[in-house]
């Protein structure tokens, strides 16, 4: 190897430089990565010990007393630590199932939420001393128990925490990102195709073009606004419904679509369609035959991207009052409806020490939503991307 | 004319002209010296024209390397393909000229050996051909319409001054027998002359077809004036 | 509409074309002769693409584009009002610059034009049409395997070739092709130019081409523009010999300044 000439200051000044900005950025890229890796074991470590609840085993009677009081269907010494939430539902589930009058049964029956607490070793759990006597009791006897818990599944809102769940907020999600979906999507996609193939170039086009492009970076609250001044008060959609939370967050997503949608347009190159023109393909199956399926993997991966955008907002939901407390889930669009991240929000508020778990396992639940979404979004851009 | 985007283009192509135009000057005095052996019956000026002929033969070799080497890498269009076209022709009479004019030459040595005798106008055919190259060779150097013009007209002039001492020669035959080998000998050398005559008009021919695009060979020299006259470029 | 038997003689009568302010085709009067390559050849911006697409109407792509005069398919002036523009292009076809097959089969890239034409039916009647194209287009022997993989898997040349087919399959009298080598190497290149020679029996061809030896090597005609005016226009062989046009001859030998 030749001897190494001494390198020219210059040179050294630059390579210095260099790895300078280098290690800049990636100390950027470490923090980044390190708030990543804080948020999700902050969030998963909290939110983990809500996917388990206490049950106890008790004698559950069926009778005559118990219907018209349903304290008296436990004995008095479990009571206390059985949900009152459980308790309650037991008039309407004999009244249903008249052939079980008069028996009793052994059960796994949902514990209080001070019960839970206590068993998964939180701190202000607030249970009696005495109680807490019992509870030691009945694990020895193995009557009590941490099991997966359906409930937070099955369950709607309550203001009980051990039977609270996100079932009504999911129901509400999907109805509201449905009509998101068949409100946002078509409009959205005609008005780029329309924009980006039809429209004559002039200064009204510009004009909506540069419109569109700033309603994408609206604060996202004045869509509610907007949601409620249009829907709500002039056209007269029930408020809180799933149908005004759909179209109020579609007309938040639609610039998103737009704009993606036309990108995708563009990224089409214009020799396919000076093809399909050359060998007389009308304006419109050009447009049909040849960009639109060529762009569609890029468009729906921006919709999804706008979508799940969507589907984490709350913001607009709030001023049209999806933030309210809905146990039941809904059956129609009509009815009023919360969502996944209004739940979040309105359980974060809760003074129960108990709903903290339960925010945090919502979190996760939309978290793995989203990332879901997003995956699919990555998935169809890979698997329909066409070469040319 | 207008210069080439690529000038060496151009370098290679006034290279060939002044290839052209130095083989034309050797013929030139080629045929000068043979006329001068002639005249004062100089044998060695006449050796040394006989040997000329090769470095003639070899320089016509070059300039086709030359037109073919450009040929390859410019592909040649218009005035260029013509004029390469035609320094390609024109090489050939210039080497046609070179050899005739040797043979000029070696009749003169072959003279030597016999009883002289009057040339009459022999002189005039010389100086004539003369001159017709020269202005051949201006036209080409000066790319002169006019000038190849003249040289076509005077073609006949050439042939009739030709035919003229072919007549002298042979009355000198019928006069005197003794005089029949010389007499043949100059007849020949008239012959060789006038040939020469014909190239130059070749010459003069190609330099009208590169310059103005006209293809005039095998046409009446006054036809030649009209077809030139009713073209004129834009 | 294009149905008389002169359909194939392409005419333009004083054409001009602006772009916006800028006039880029300056009174052009051409006489297109029928099942023979034309040339059109001329400095960048000359207006020789140009002037190509006035003969399929695809100038009317761009806003901006205005144009006058006439262009005369037979007897039918291609701008006037009463004449389907999808129709005008099944009767005179385009190859362009950049080989641009659909990003479907090659059998698809083919099918697709007679399809929406209803040329064809699909099944046999349509396989037919497919396999007399490439084959037409010389691309049969090298694709007939695989029919129905991508177009653009193709390499280069082979993509050109099944642009032509392409083109082809509709039966076009005119076929424009707007510098359809400039992507290709010499042998693809070769290729084409031989294609072009077989396909001018049947059809009229006007290539816009840069390179002047191509013009010199596939055309019969040859036309010369210079800032949007047609300078000269004749026989290739006179153009390239002994063109009447100084800007033709500074042109063609390289001397443009």
């Amino acid at each position: 190897m030749p001897k190494q000439a001494p390198m020219n200051p210059r040179t050294r000044s630059r390579y210095r430089k260099e790895v300078f900005f280098k290690g800049l950025a990636l100390t950027a890229l470490l923090m980044a990565g390190l708030f990543l890796i804080w948020f999700f074991s902050d969030i998963i470590s909290k939110g983990y010990s809500a996917f388990v609840q206490a049950e106890v085993l008790v004698e559950v009677q069926f009778n005559e007393q118990s219907s018209s009081n349903y304290q008296k269907a436990v004995n008095k010494k479990d009571r206390a630590l059985v949900s009152r939430g459980y308790l309650r539902t037991l008039p309407m589930y004999m009244e249903a199932h008249p052939e079980i009058m008069g028996t009793s049964e052994q059960l796994w029956v949902v514990a209080g939420y001070r019960v839970d607490q206590f068993l998964k070793g939180k701190e202000h759990h607030r249970l009696k001393k005495k109680l807490q006597r019992h509870v030691r009791e009945l694990e020895k006897e193995d009557r009590i128990r941490l099991a997966f818990n359906t409930g937070f599944f099955l369950n709607g809102d309550s203001k009980m925490p051990e039977i609270a769940g996100i079932k009504s907020a999911v129901i509400g999600s999907l109805l509201v990102l449905l009509i998101t979906v068949l409100f946002a999507l078509p409009i959205g996609i005609m008005t780029a195709l329309y924009l980006e193939e039809f429209a004559p170039d002039n200064r009204w086009t510009q004009f909506i073009e540069v419109n569109i492009n700033n309603l994408a970076a609206v604060p996202s609250i004045l869509f509610g606004l907007l949601g409620l001044a249009i829907f709500i008060n002039f056209f007269g959609v029930p408020r809180s419904s799933a149908i005004a939370g759909g179209l109020t967050l579609g007309l938040m997503t639609l610039p998103v679509i737009i704009i993606t949608a036309r990108a995708a347009l563009r990224a089409v190159p214009d020799n396919i369609r000076e093809a399909a023109c050359g060998v007389g393909a009308s304006r419109w199956q050009v447009v049909w035959h040849h960009v639109l399926p060529l762009s569609l993997p890029g468009i729906l991966t921006g919709s999804i991207i706008g979508l799940s955008q969507a589907m984490g907002e709350t913001a607009p939901l709030l001023i049209i009052g999806m933030m309210a407390y809905i146990p039941d889930a809904p059956t129609s669009i009509t009815q009023a409806a919360t969502v996944l991240p209004a739940q979040i929000f309105t359980w974060a508020g809760e003074p129960i020490r108990a709903f903290a778990e339960r925010t945090a396992a919502a979190i996760l639940v939309l978290l793995a939503v989203l990332l879901t979404l997003n995956a699919a979004a990555v998935w169809l851009r890979k698997r329909f991307e066409t070469k040319w | 004319m207008q210069k080439h985007i690529v000038s060496s283009y151009d370098e290679e192509l006034s290279q060939l002209k002044s290839h052209l135009l130095t083989m034309g000057s050797i013929v030139e005095g080629m045929l000068k010296d043979s006329h001068q052996a002639l005249l004062n019956m100089d044998l060695d000026l006449a050796q040394s024209t006989i040997n000329l002929d090769t470095s003639i033969n070899d320089m016509e070799v070059e300039g086709d390397k030359l037109c073919m080497n450009i040929f390859v890498r410019r592909q040649p269009a218009a005035s260029d393909l013509r004029f390469i076209v035609s320094v390609s022709k024109i090489l050939t009479e210039l080497e046609r000229m070179g050899d005739l004019s040797a043979g000029i030459a070696a009749r003169v040595v072959l003279l030597d050996s016999h009883p002289t005798q009057d040339l009459g106008i022999m002189p005039i055919l010389f100086e004539r051909t003369e001159r017709q190259l020269s202005r051949a060779l201006t036209a080409l150097a000066q790319e002169d319409i006019k000038l190849a013009m003249t040289v076509l007209k005077k073609e006949h002039s050439i042939d009739e001054t030709y035919r003229n001492v072919k007549q002298d020669m042979l009355s000198y035959i019928h006069r005197d027998a003794s005089l029949v080998d010389c007499s043949l000998i100059l007849a020949n050398i008239a012959k060789l002359l006038e040939r020469i005559g014909d190239h130059a008009t070749n010459i003069a021919e190609m330099v009208i077809y590169f310059v103005k695009a006209k293809d005039v060979r095998h046409i009446e020299p006054k036809d030649v004036a009209d077809m030139i006259k009713n073209h004129s470029k834009t | 509409m294009f149905d008389d038997p002169h359909a194939n003689d392409l005419k333009v009568c004083d054409l001009n074309v602006w772009y916006g302010e800028n006039q880029s085709l300056n009174n052009i009067q051409l006489d297109i002769i029928a099942n023979e390559v034309t040339a059109f050849i001329g400095p960048s911006g000359c207006g020789k693409s140009t002037l190509l697409r006035c003969f399929n109407r695809m100038n009317d792509r761009i806003p901006s584009c205005r144009i006058q005069g006439q262009i005369l398919l037979g007897e039918q002036d291609i701008y006037h009002k009463d004449i389907d523009v999808v129709q005008l292009r099944t009767h005179i076809g385009m190859v362009f610059q950049k080989p641009n097959p659909f990003p479907k089969s090659i059998y698809e890239n083919i099918a697709y034009a007679p399809r929406i034409h209803g040329l064809a039916q699909s099944g046999s009647e349509m396989d037919e049409v497919v396999e007399s194209a490439l084959q037409r287009a010389g691309l049969w022997d090298e694709v007939k395997d695989k029919l129905h993989q991508s177009g653009t898997a193709l390499s280069g040349g082979q993509q050109q070739r099944l642009c032509i087919a392409r083109t082809i399959a509709i039966k076009p009298q005119i076929i424009l092709m707007d510098e359809p080598c400039s992507a290709l190497d010499p042998i693809a290149t070769g290729r084409v130019e031989e294609l072009m020679d077989s396909l001018k029996n049947e059809f009229t061809i006007i290539i816009v081409t840069h390179s002047m030896q191509q013009a010199a090597r596939v055309s019969d005609h040859t036309a010369f523009f210079y800032l949007g005016e047609l300078i000269e226009y004749g026989d290739t062989n006179n153009i390239f010999t002994t063109p009447q046009n100084k800007k033709t001859e500074d042109y063609i030998t390289g001397r443009f300044g």
